[in-house]
């Protein structure tokens, strides 16, 4: 598969040095430094500027360059370098479909035709955890290039995805499955060479394909035929990479099974753990890091087999691993499975096994005592009868959002023990590898009891079926773990006495708890509470824990609606918290400022609080609470109009829950809803469409799909997609919001009244008059019930309601429903307001509808009046015109009649609304006559 | 590099939907960017490369007596990567380019093949000095650029260059020699 290039890519640019200035300097040195430094030019590789210079001109809108060509593919995108060379995605033309394309450079064309031969045998492997190489050809253009060209496998390689954190379980699951891939290669007699992380792809849904069979070797084969000097201390002699090369391989061996075994339990061990077992910083120090043992255990919930298949697989003694993949895989994939059985091939030279299990145990048996019960009493805590218990509280609830939740909330809670029970054990081991007791440690215990004490009672709240409905959101709101485990954990007590210490940690256990119950609703007398809590720590001269009875305070006045008092109260909690120079609390009350701001509309304060605390932002800061304060902050920013500033913060905040909550958390969905608040509010319609979307799907895999916090989502899309031109799909989201309003407040909610009103206005938007009174009638009997006749919320539905009865020929009825609109409205807001647009163009329409000139005059009069009449909606202005000029010309203002007309035809013509201008043009002609 | 007087009105073309002026621009500086980026983003450079020529046509600004396009072009270049190195800092540690290297930033390095040694010491011990300072030095040495050209460039006076310049050269000896560069090389490890 020898081809030639398309075209030729492009030229380099300019010279490297030429002598420019150097008297400048007047270093005496300069020419030797100019000559040394000349050396480190990078290489101009023209494949990758040409690929570039494509990718740019297709982008950016400028004149477009021929593709570059490699063999028949069409290289469009740089999407990677590894070690051996850089790839590519590429197009290829002839079956038409996308084909990622690595290159191996300094390839000469007189490689030996076996190499080829072999190159070609990699072809031919197939299997789903493998990927599929379509060809390998030769460019013979100078400099010629290998390349490979195989499937294209969107997304991360294990490398990355590692950084993820994903659980203990899916690591394994990926391993195994890139094991298969191994073990189905050598069974056709392949061999890897170089297996680690980075050659291990993971696509979206999961699936593992492992990459680069054999290459490494080529490569390898390559250099030699070169004399190339290595690049790096990382690469073993024979290709490979220290730290997963097998030590048979480093002393001069070849690349064999079991040398291929090693490098799988290596990366596997790594995935697992997160570190090397052996390090790689030099051979040496890895040859006696082997003989040593793996450098850190695995995590004590990783279970023990797990740990001795792979033990066992790195082996010093390639005799003594196991006989061949396949069966590794078997094991590991049991051991996994946790199925307690004895495995023959365990038993099976029991020595070795016993040999590696002391370095399993740990860096020294006679050091360290046994940590695996240290997570017992996390463990304690949800126990199989708790955790069905709960479940069946959720199950039982009256609220159907809240059984849907039941399954939601149970992973939740097992996710967050597990993560207890690691930092349980994690504490534990600290204490014994180091033999460090003291402050830290103990704080870190404190910190993980309050922890578990805090899980404690909202699980027993739960039992008692309490709160049930916020315990949802507040599942995944339980706090957090890692901050028990900042080795800098230095709690303000720590600077007490013993006697007083003791007194003030009964008031953070005190405020803790009020603080659990103000997050569950359940806190009448709260306030109270609070009160007493701040007077003790007054008496103990106990700051921080001043901050945290006011910050609780302030929540509890928000609450009752008393914003400005709420102030106060943050504002005291952030002075007591600078005191007592307390960092965190100091930006949680920064943050309740800027959101009292904000409800109290002062959105200029908002951001200057949002600049207090940044201002304390350090770099041990809790990035959560940053992201609280960004979020906050954003939301004063879209209401001043700054959504660009906005969304830049709001970015970083969806960027940082997700990394650290994960996808599929409330507060992550929370920052994508605001996205899409900023997007709308910066009139970007369709982008702010896609982030609500995106906002609905993580709002449901946190919370469910009936949650109360859906309907917020299902609104805001139903406004989009009104604004957008699809009134049936708004109806649909709307109807989806009201669905959720109905099963949360109730059928006969105040609450629902605006929701049906927008249902009114969608279905009269799209044609359906009766459909549309329905929804109407039924929101004014809500509104009128809650709140009396004369509301102002109830103009909309008046409207809605007008313009269905016209569009069913009920003029009285629509006259009657517009007027009393009109009354409302002057009664309200003294008729001055957007919000009368609605009912008057109404009026004036049914009057005209009914023959009645000066009664349609009156009200077209008044119309032309409002503020922003032809601004706020031109179509409706156009048809306000239209009517009032036919009012004018049957009452006798011809004149008056004409240029109404006219201004008519240019309002219609701006919104493009060629019928009406025809219609309007054809009326003032036969007026002329 | 030949000076070309036309670009800043191939610039203003492209601003107002002249394709082909784009194009033109592209090739001439889209090798001039990867180089600068190449050696302090790795991987990331193709996208900062983009973003410099998205920077240059989203920019309303009448063009205020610039030393040359390519010094223009590079100042919205350094602008673009201390942007991206502060978003990167995820712990919101102040990133201040003159004290932080790229090593600091990226702790593994980009997997560039250096043909030789040589050229992969200068690599290194580059990554090692100051952002600022790295910068100096490419583009006095790479691109030939000096005097006020490369003062707009940097956006500094041109005494404050001269200054990044000497104090860049004495950092590089330094890391050299701690990395161990061969006892006969020309700079050696000696102090200066």
């Amino acid at each position: 598969m020898s081809l030639h290039t398309g075209t030729k890519p492009g030229v380099c640019y300019g010279p490297l040095v030429t002598g420019a200035g150097s008297g400048q300097t007047g270093d005496s040195r300069d020419s030797e430094f100019r000559a040394a430094f000349g050396a480190g030019a990078p290489t101009r590789s023209s494949l990758r500027l040409a690929v570039l210079e494509g990718r740019l001109s297709e982008r950016l809108g400028a004149e477009p360059t021929v593709p570059v060509r490699l063999g028949r593919f069409e290289l469009r995108d740089r999407i990677g370098a590894g070690g051996m060379g850089a790839v590519y995605l590429a197009h290829d033309p002839a079956l038409d479909r996308g084909v990622a394309i690595k290159l191996l450079h300094g390839w000469t064309s007189s490689a030996p035709q076996a190499l080829i031969a072999e190159a070609q045998a990699l072809a031919r492997l197939s299997h789903e955890n493998i990927v599929e190489v379509y060809g390998i050809g030769v460019d013979d253009d100078e400099p010629a290039t290998l390349f490979v060209a195989m499937e294209y496998v969107p997304g991360l390689d294990l490398e990355r995805w590692l950084q993820t954190a994903p659980t203990w379980r899916e690591v394994a699951r990926a391993f195994v499955d890139a094991g298969r891939g191994l073990a189905s290669a050598h069974a056709s007699g392949v061999l890897h060479g170089d297996f680690k992380p980075a050659n291990v792809l993971r696509r979206e849904n999961g699936r593992i394909k492992v990459i680069d069979f054999g290459l490494a070797k080529i490569v390898e084969q390559l250099r030699v035929s070169q004399s190339d000097t290595h690049s790096g201390p990382r690469d073993g002699p024979t290709g490979g990479t220290l730290g997963y090369c097998a030590p048979e391989k480093l002393e001069g061996g070849r690349d064999t099974h079991a040398s291929d075994q090693f490098s799988f339990c290596v990366a596997a061990y790594r995935g697992l753990c997160g570190r090397l077992p052996f390090g790689a910083a030099s051979r040496s120090a890895f040859a006696a890091a082997l003989a040593r043992g793996p450098s850190h255990p695995l995590p004590r919930h990783i279970p023990r087999d797990v740990a001795q298949v792979l033990a066992r697989g790195m082996h010093r003694d390639p005799s003594a691993r196991w006989p061949d993949m396949a069966t590794l895989v078997r094991e590991l994939e049991s051991a996994v499975g946790r199925r307690p059985r004895w495995s023959p091939w365990l038993g099976v030279g029991i020595g070795l096994v016993l040999a590696t299990a002391v370095w399993v145990a740990g860096t020294d048996p006679q050091q360290s005592p046994d940590c695996s019960a240290a997570d017992s009493s996390t463990r304690d805590l949800w126990h199989p009868e708790r955790r069905r218990a709960v479940q069946s509280s959720f199950e039982a609830a009256p609220q159907r959002f809240v059984v849907e939740a039941a399954p939601i909330v149970v992973s939740t809670i097992d996710a967050y023990v597990e993560r207890l029970a690691a930092a349980r054990i994690e504490i534990c081991e600290t204490r014994s590898v180091t033999g460090r007791t003291g402050t830290a440690t103990e704080a870190s215990s404190v910190c993980l009891e309050s922890r578990e004490d805090g899980l404690d009672r909202f699980l027993s709240r739960i039992e008692r079926a309490e709160g049930l409905a916020a315990s949802i959101a507040a599942s995944h709101a339980l706090e957090r773990v890692a901050p028990c485990l900042r080795p800098d954990l230095d709690t303000a007590r720590t600077r007490f006495a013993d006697e007083r210490r003791h007194r003030v940690d009964q008031v953070d256990a005190s405020l803790q708890a009020l603080g659990e119950s103000y997050a569950a609703g359940t806190s009448e007398g709260g306030a109270k509470r609070a009160k007493q809590l701040l007077v003790a720590s007054t008496e103990l001269g106990y700051e921080p824990g001043r901050a945290r009875a006011l910050n609780l305070l302030g929540a509890f006045s928000s609450v009752d609606g008393r914003i400005p008092e709420a102030h106060g109260f943050f504002e005291s909690a952030y002075f007591a918290a600078q005191s007592g120079r307390d960092d965190e609390l100091a930006l949680k009350a920064v943050r309740n400022l800027v959101s009292n701001a904000s409800r109290r509309g002062d959105y200029l304060g908002a951001l200057y609080w949002a600049r207090q605390g940044r201002a304390r932002i350090g770099s041990e800061s809790d990035p959560i609470e940053v992201a609280k304060l960004e979020y906050a902050e954003s939301i004063a920013l879209i209401s001043l109009g700054r959504t660009d500033d906005a969304l830049d913060r709001l970015r970083r905040v969806l960027e940082t829950r997700s990394w650290l909550l994960g996808t599929d958390h409330p507060q992550t969905a929370d920052a994508q809803f605001e996205i899409g608040n900023a997007q709308l509010a910066a009139g970007d319609l369709e982008a702010a469409l896609a982030s609500y979307d995106a906002s609905r799907s993580k709002h449901e895999r946190s919370l469910g799909a009936h949650h109360p916090s859906l309907a917020f989502v299902h609104h805001n899309v139903g406004n989009v997609q009104f604004h957008l031109g699809s009134p049936d799909a708004a109806r649909k989201s709307w109807e989806r919001a009201l669905e959720i309003e109905e099963g949360t407040l109730g059928a006969d909610d105040a609450r629902l009244g605006g929701t049906l009103a927008n249902l009114a206005t969608a279905a009269n938007e799209a044609d359906d008059p009766e459909r549309a009174l329905v929804y109407a009638e039924r929101s004014q009997a809500i509104l009128e019930a809650a709140y009396g006749s004369q509301h102002p919320d109830l103009i909309q539905t008046l409207t809605e309601s007008g313009k269905a009865h016209l569009a069913l020929g009920r003029t009285q009825a629509g006259k009657a429903a517009f007027e009393a609109a009109i009354e409302i409205g002057r009664g309200a807001f003294d008729g001055q307001h957007e919000a009368m647009l609605g009912p008057l163009a109404g009026a004036a329409r049914a009057a005209w509808m009914m023959g009645d000139a000066d009664a349609t005059l009156r009200h077209s009069r008044q119309l032309l009046e409002l503020e922003g009449f032809s601004s706020g909606d031109p179509g409706a202005a156009a048809d306000a015109l239209w009517v009032m000029a036919r009012a004018q010309l049957a009452a006798g203002q011809t004149r008056e009649a004409q240029r109404t007309a006219k201004r008519a035809v240019t309002s219609y013509s701006a919104v493009g609304d060629d019928d009406s201008v025809t219609a309007v043009t054809t009326w003032l002609e036969a007026l002329d006559d | 590099m030949i000076e070309r007087e036309d670009d800043f009105v191939l610039l203003t073309s492209w601003r107002e939907g002249d394709r082909s002026a784009g194009g033109r621009l592209i090739k001439r500086y889209s090798g001039l960017l990867l180089r600068f980026f190449r050696t302090k983003v790795g991987e990331d450079a193709d996208d900062l490369v983009q973003q410099t020529f998205v920077a240059c046509t989203e920019r309303k600004d009448a063009i205020q007596n610039p030393a040359s396009f390519r010094a223009y072009l590079l100042a919205i270049a350094r602008g673009l990567l201390v942007e991206h190195f502060r978003r990167k800092s995820r712990h919101h540690k102040r990133f201040d380019a003159l004290e932080t290297s790229v090593a600091d930033l990226e702790p593994t390095p980009s997997q560039h093949l250096a043909k030789n040694e040589e050229r992969r010491l200068m690599g290194e011990a580059l990554r090692r000095i100051p952002l600022e300072l790295q910068v100096a030095l490419e583009l006095y040495y790479w691109e030939g650029m000096a005097g006020p050209e490369l003062a707009a460039a940097l956006d500094l006076p041109e005494g404050t260059v001269r200054t990044r310049l000497r104090r860049g050269r004495q950092l590089v000896r330094e890391r050299l020699a701690e990395l161990g560069a061969p006892a006969d090389e020309p700079l050696g490890g000696s102090s200066h």
